[in-house]
């Protein structure tokens, strides 16, 4: 068990910056999870962990100790890997043992502790089989298996979950969380999923072209996104955004984006009181798919927070219902955007001039395709973001 | 119709190359008074393992001693030449593969251009230098020759299968807490068995086909390989030709069954790193 730490940790490949000057400190016992699209710097912030890597400038310090410089094998670090690297030559049970032999453990603790492991994976059906035999969630077991049997101080897992198929993902998924917190180790998990860093880390770490943007636990990076790139990453389907103009009116401020024009709730201005400053000039308005409703669900008489549109698309998922419709706003050309919806698997909404906002509503909904429908749309759950910085608008 | 226009090519060019095999057994195993009758006989008539028999035993005025010698030297110079090129070509190949220095792809190219020297331009260079340090008619100044010349195919062949071995698996080993030579012994090696097989097996094999560089290093029996020896005495026109032909019948017999046993390994080898 260990504290980790980065410190002004920075890395470059030729002209390249991968990592920017990262600090970030995982706490003893630490579930993190460092997530962002591909090629933001997370599996080099990792690698530079385990010292597979070096950093070109900063710091990396395990439990006391700056590690620079170190081998990997004196750090006393264990690693999953995305394609399990399973030494294809040795049985399932060779591979658990392949390190404590490297270490000289004596043969029947290598033996008690390699059946242990086993038994925590369910692999003991399994020990005499040679890799290639073996499923995709049962290599991933023998690749945990073999990082567990070490008793290391620090856990690094590199997507170890990408390669198997949605139902197992979510099994094991569950595995790693209780064996992370039986074992009580610290570790560093890197994803670019997500739902796997939201259900998993204890805290998430989001990462864009090699800057960290934000750490916090999952909820606050939900409730609380520091700016337009990680509230469009985090969440799913992803945030709608759309450029919208504050103004003061009589019953208090409104944000108006195209034909529509909302109140923004009463608490909320109050809670967020940087939004005076752009009273009268352009924003950006986030609204989550999961705070737009059917206004026919919604007991409400006021039209202050509904929007008419057309249903471009209905997709019923059972409990509920996800329609996209057409918004006739602009919707803010932003690279971060860009990226993070990109990174989510999602339609590219950008290059149209016309936004799209994605709703879930429930699965009362009678909203159709080709149809216009009334939505509701929170005015309590609200997101604001300067359209210059992309900085959430908070205090 | 494709397919049988198939069968009649592979046919013709298994007979093209089958066929000197086939004549030197059947030759092999008759006397000589039948193998020169015409029209020819296809298969030996009258049957005979009279050839066979005197090379084992030793007679036919020092033909069968002089053959098993130089099956022994053939034996001892492709053997070494083959696990000193593999030893060489192992560290050579990962470094290529795995190490980042100054110069590396130009010293590869370098390496591999070498084998576009025809052997010729070489030969007398190489006498000249193993004559200045004593190794002509020597087992170490053959080895030398035959490893210099081998290396360069077998390092491109162990590089390429370096190359396609997955970086993961060593680095899950230093994460383990292998350092690179154990890395390297107890994963990249293990790992790579096939196309160290396959670098083996093919050098050892060209070695066994050495005929040139022998021939002008090594002047007696002391060191000369069956290659040398079988035109030798088929140069004295005094050993009946069925004879020789017996001898060559177990010249090829080694390398053919190497090439029959382990032709699994040869093609796995060389394929390597071609098919992702």
């Amino acid at each position: 068990m260990a504290e980790i730490r980065y410190e002004q940790v920075s890395k470059t490949y030729d002209a390249n910056l991968v990592v920017h000057d990262l600090d970030l400190r995982i706490t003893d016992g630490e579930l993190m999870v460092l997530v962002g699209p591909s090629g933001c710097g997370k599996t080099t912030a990792l690698r530079m962990l385990a010292g597979l890597e070096d950093p070109t400038s900063g710091q990396i310090v395990i439990d006391g100790k700056v590690v620079n410089g170190l081998e990997p094998r004196d750090r006393d670090v264990a690693m999953v890997f995305q394609n399990y690297a399973l030494y294809p030559h040795l049985s399932v049970y060779q591979n658990v043992a392949f390190g404590l032999r490297l270490h000289h453990e004596p043969k029947d603790e290598i033996d008690r502790r390699v059946r242990e492991a086993a038994r925590v994976l369910q692999l003991e059906q399994l020990l005499q089989r040679k890799p290639k035999q073996l499923s995709g969630g049962q290599r991933q077991r023998v690749a945990m298996g073999r990082a567990i049997v070490r008793q290391p101080k620090v856990f690094l897992m590199d997507e170890p979950l990408s390669n198997l198929d949605a139902k197992l993902r979510v099994q094991m998924r569950a595995q790693i969380a209780r064996l992370q917190r039986d074992l009580g180790v610290t570790m560093l998990y890197v994803t670019h999923d997500q739902v796997e860093a939201m259900t998993l880390g204890h805290r998430v770490a989001v990462m864009r072209l090699g800057t960290l943007q934000q750490v916090a636990a999952p909820r606050v990076i939900y409730t609380r996104p520091v700016n337009l790139f990680v509230a469009s990453f985090i969440g799913s389907p992803a945030m709608n955004v759309v450029e919208a103009e504050l103004r003061h009116a009589p019953d208090g401020l409104r944000a108006r984006f195209g034909p529509h024009d909302i109140r923004i709730d009463a608490r909320l201005v109050s809670e967020r009181p940087g939004l005076q400053a752009y009273d009268g000039r352009q924003v950006v308005l986030g609204v989550r798919p999961q705070n737009v409703e059917d206004a026919t669900l919604v007991e409400t008489e006021s039209t202050d927070s509904t929007i008419d549109a057309t249903v471009e698309l209905r997709e019923d998922l059972g409990p509920e219902v996800d329609v996209h419709v057409g918004i006739d706003a602009p919707v803010p050309a932003l690279e971060e955007i860009v990226e993070a919806t990109q990174a989510a698997g999602e339609a590219d909404v950008v290059g149209r001039t016309e936004g799209i906002f994605v709703a879930r509503l429930g699965s009362g909904s009678e909203a159709r395709e080709g149809r216009r429908v009334k939505l509701w749309i929170d005015p309590r759950a609200l997101y604001f973001f300067d359209p210059q910085t992309g900085a959430a608008i908070y205090d | 119709m494709r397919r049988a226009i198939r069968l009649v090519v592979i046919a013709l060019i298994l007979a093209w190359s089958a066929f000197p095999i086939y004549w030197a057994l059947n030759t092999s195993f008759t006397t000589i008074s039948a193998a020169q009758s015409v029209p020819a006989h296809f298969v030996p008539a009258p049957f005979t393992t009279k050839n066979y028999h005197s090379l084992l035993s030793q007679g036919n005025g020092g033909v069968a001693s002089q053959f098993w010698h130089s099956f022994l030297n053939s034996t001892i110079e492709s053997g070494l030449a083959t696990v000193l090129t593999v030893v060489i070509a192992l560290f050579a190949a990962y470094a290529f593969a795995r190490l980042e220095f100054r110069g590396k792809r130009v010293i590869l190219v370098v390496v591999l251009a070498t084998l576009l020297l025809p052997v010729y331009a070489t030969l007398i260079p190489l006498y000249r230098i193993m004559s200045n340090v004593h190794l002509v008619n020597t087992y170490l100044g053959i080895v030398l020759v035959y490893t210099s010349g081998f290396l360069p195919l077998a390092i491109w062949i162990m590089y390429n299968y370096f190359a396609s071995v997955p970086r993961e698996l060593e680095e899950a080993a230093f994460v383990d807490g292998a350092t690179p030579v154990m890395a390297l012994w107890r994963v990249m090696i293990p790992v790579s068995g096939p196309g160290i097989a396959a670098t083996a097996i093919i050098v050892f094999l060209m070695g066994w086909a050495q005929f040139i560089f022998p021939l002008v290093l090594s002047s007696n029996l002391a060191t000369q390989p069956v290659t040398v020896v079988v035109a030798a005495l088929s140069g004295q026109r005094v050993v009946p030709f069925t004879l020789l032909n017996a001898i060559g019948v177990l010249a090829a017999a080694l390398p053919g069954v190497i090439a029959l046993i382990l032709n699994r390994y040869i093609v796995q080898g060389v394929m390597a790193g071609s098919i992702k």
